[in-house]
């Protein structure tokens, strides 16, 4: 079912009529594990901005659930409709694990903090004194408790090791068949793509859909 | 909002000392400005009430006059007291003066006028230019005031003499405005005993010296020397509560009915005018100080938040990117420097007070060279300190929501996903 589309959009920087995206047109399903690659400043973090609503295309339009998102407001996307996951977490630093999980939902409790691998007492510490791999599952679990259909990670194992990131990538595709999410990820690492279900790539100014990466 | 805006407060240590700090001193000095500011209206009247001004009526020959003429002065609202003089002479009854060494010699003086007292009778002893100027000072007892009733202050020298104490009755035969006896004793109670000497006119009588001064009450004169009606006086004068006042009281009394080219009406506004003259220039001063500190405070607590939310562009970032509202967002802060600023308020209520008692002193002490030592804290009352102090808060409460509604503005403005690059 799709529950994400950008249509026909295009985006450019302040005044220059240079675009960085150009006529990109693509829809997401539920239960999905996307991956957008390309070469850097190619429009990845822009495309993924797109579709998160943190900014607007210059024409088209991103539809979540057949409706553009500007009817509802940018804000409200956000905070309902998508979740995202960061490269280098974006978690506040004065709060615990927990405390973090809840500025998105009050009612959350430490249960999926735990189901993601962190123990009672890493619960309640200071969110900067876990490690990396530790903090990217505290920034799952708050995307996971927003309830929010899509989950959008930019480059969410750009700062682990190997191992650390063989382990998120596996959640976040565990997320998307068990939990019925449609999870977007945009990565420059082969390992995440070939862990993707579809693989879209960025390439002059368009989304092209690619072969699986084996 | 307040469960996050507590944690960051009682998380973030140092940042929260530093703002602490700066709340507690910009509140401290807002208060200590507006006191002074509000102390600064206050002190016109207190130097007013301080210097003793008032209007005096005179007759031009320094004659006696009816004191019923001028009757349609109490009814002038903006006259606040009068206060009657009657300077004349008594005759003590088995008492004897104080004598000292003439410098003039009068021969055919009638013995009579050998033990002879100085009487002033009064309503008020407080309003009487020889115990406001110091010159007498009342050492036992007290002064005399409009409901006394055969009351009497002696000289402290003239009670040694006679051994008398107070509460002592001493008779007097009092000598009407013509100098004649009435051969008619009244009973006075002592109530104040005074000290002093003031400057002695040498007429050759007893009555030359201070030690032979006695004050009566004015009632008592009506009585004894006028059979209780409106009697005589020397002088009224008339007081009000502010300098305005007396300007006005001055024209309306000048319209009451009456011979002018017999009388004078003058007003006694010189010590009050020098005092404000030579306090004009600190006053001016003090304004300029009040002013520089509330507006230095403004400008340094508004650069301060706005470093601190800019420190804070991260923050906003990720709650702007979680779909946080940009209003909870600005609450949070809001909320974050309300609660430091009740420590704040606490411990301003000693800094602010310890700043102001530095501040009038030094001014006052500049001022006036020591000599005119008025405390403009002790002017204002607990509520007027406490008005002032809540007054205080309210506006650096203004300050913050506004510096933050401002700093925050210039951060919410730019897209989310302009913040979360300047993040990366």
């Amino acid at each position: 079912m799709d529950i994400l589309e950008i249509k026909n959009a295009s985006y450019y920087y302040g005044d220059s009529k240079d675009k960085i995206l150009s006529s990109v047109n693509q829809k997401f399903e539920l239960g999905k594990f996307y991956a957008i690659i390309g070469k850097s400043g190619a429009g990845k973090s822009t495309l993924l901005s797109l579709l998160a609503g943190l900014d607007k295309p210059k024409s088209g339009e991103i539809v979540f659930k057949g409706e553009n998102i500007e009817d509802k407001g940018y804000n409200n996307h956000r905070k309902n409709n998508i979740s995202l996951v960061f490269q280098n977490y974006n978690l506040i630093d004065y709060l615990s694990p927990l405390e973090n999980i809840r500025l998105v939902n009050t009612k959350a409790d430490e249960s999926i903090l735990l189901e993601l691998g962190l123990d009672k007492t890493q619960t309640k510490r200071n969110v900067m004194k876990l490690s990396g791999g530790e903090q990217q599952r505290v920034a799952i679990a708050r995307a996971l408790v927003s309830e929010a259909p899509i989950i959008l990670a930019d480059e969410p194992t750009g700062n682990l090791d190997s191992v650390t990131a063989g382990e998120i990538i596996k959640l976040l595709k565990k997320l998307a068949k068990e939990r019925d999410k449609c999870v977007i990820v945009v990565t420059h690492s082969n390992e995440v793509a070939s862990a993707a279900d579809i693989v879209l790539e960025l390439s002059g100014k368009k989304l092209k859909k690619v072969n699986k990466i084996s | 909002m307040i469960k996050n805006a507590l944690a960051y407060v009682s998380r973030k240590k140092n940042r929260t000392l530093i703002i602490f700090i700066i709340l507690t001193i910009v509140l401290s000095f807002l208060y200590s400005c507006l006191s002074i500011m509000k102390s600064n209206e206050g002190l016109e009247k207190s130097l007013y009430k301080y210097s003793n001004s008032s209007l005096s009526i005179t007759k031009k020959d320094n004659g006696y006059f009816e004191t019923e003429k001028f009757k349609e002065v109490k009814r002038i609202k903006e006259v606040k007291e009068l206060t009657y003089e009657y300077n004349g002479l008594a005759k003590p009854v088995n008492a004897k003066v104080v004598t000292g060494k003439q410098k003039i010699e009068r021969d055919n003086l009638p013995d009579e006028f050998n033990n002879i007292l100085s009487l002033e009778a009064t309503n008020n002893t407080k309003r009487n230019v020889l115990f406001t100027s110091g010159v007498f000072t009342i050492k036992k007892g007290r002064g005399i005031n409009e409901n006394d009733m055969n009351k009497i202050l002696v000289h402290e020298d003239f009670a040694k003499k006679n051994n008398l104490k107070l509460n002592d009755k001493i008779g007097l035969n009092l000598l009407d405005n013509d100098n004649m006896a009435q051969d008619k004793e009244e009973k006075y109670e002592i109530i104040g005993i005074f000290s002093g000497k003031k400057q002695e006119k040498y007429t050759g009588l007893s009555s030359d010296f201070s030690e032979n001064s006695v004050f009566i009450d004015y009632k008592s004169l009506e009585k004894t020397l006028f059979d209780g009606k409106a009697g005589l006086s020397n002088k009224i004068n008339v007081y009000t509560d502010n300098p305005e006042n007396i300007k006005t009281a001055f024209e309306k009394i000048k319209n009451i009915n009456i011979d002018w080219s017999k009388y004078n009406l003058e007003k006694d506004t010189g010590a009050f005018e020098e005092i404000i003259n030579s306090l004009s220039g600190i006053k001016h001063l003090i304004k300029i100080i009040a002013y520089s500190i509330a507006i230095g405070g403004l400008v340094v607590i508004s650069l301060i938040l706005i470093l601190w939310l800019r420190e804070r562009i991260y923050e906003i970032g990720i709650l702007l990117s979680i779909g946080i509202s940009k209003a909870k967002i600005i609450s949070q802060f809001i909320i974050e420097l309300i609660i430091i600023s009740i420590p704040a308020f606490l411990s301003s209520l000693i800094l602010g007070n310890l700043i102001l008692k530095q501040l009038t002193g030094r001014l006052v002490e500049s001022g006036s060279g020591g000599d005119l030592n008025i405390d403009i804290i002790k002017n204002q009352s607990l509520l007027d300190s406490i008005t002032t102090f809540l007054q205080s808060y309210g506006i650096l409460i203004s300050i913050i929501i506004i510096s933050v509604a401002l700093a925050s503005s210039m951060i919410l403005i730019k897209k989310p996903k302009d913040i979360l690059s300047k993040i990366s």
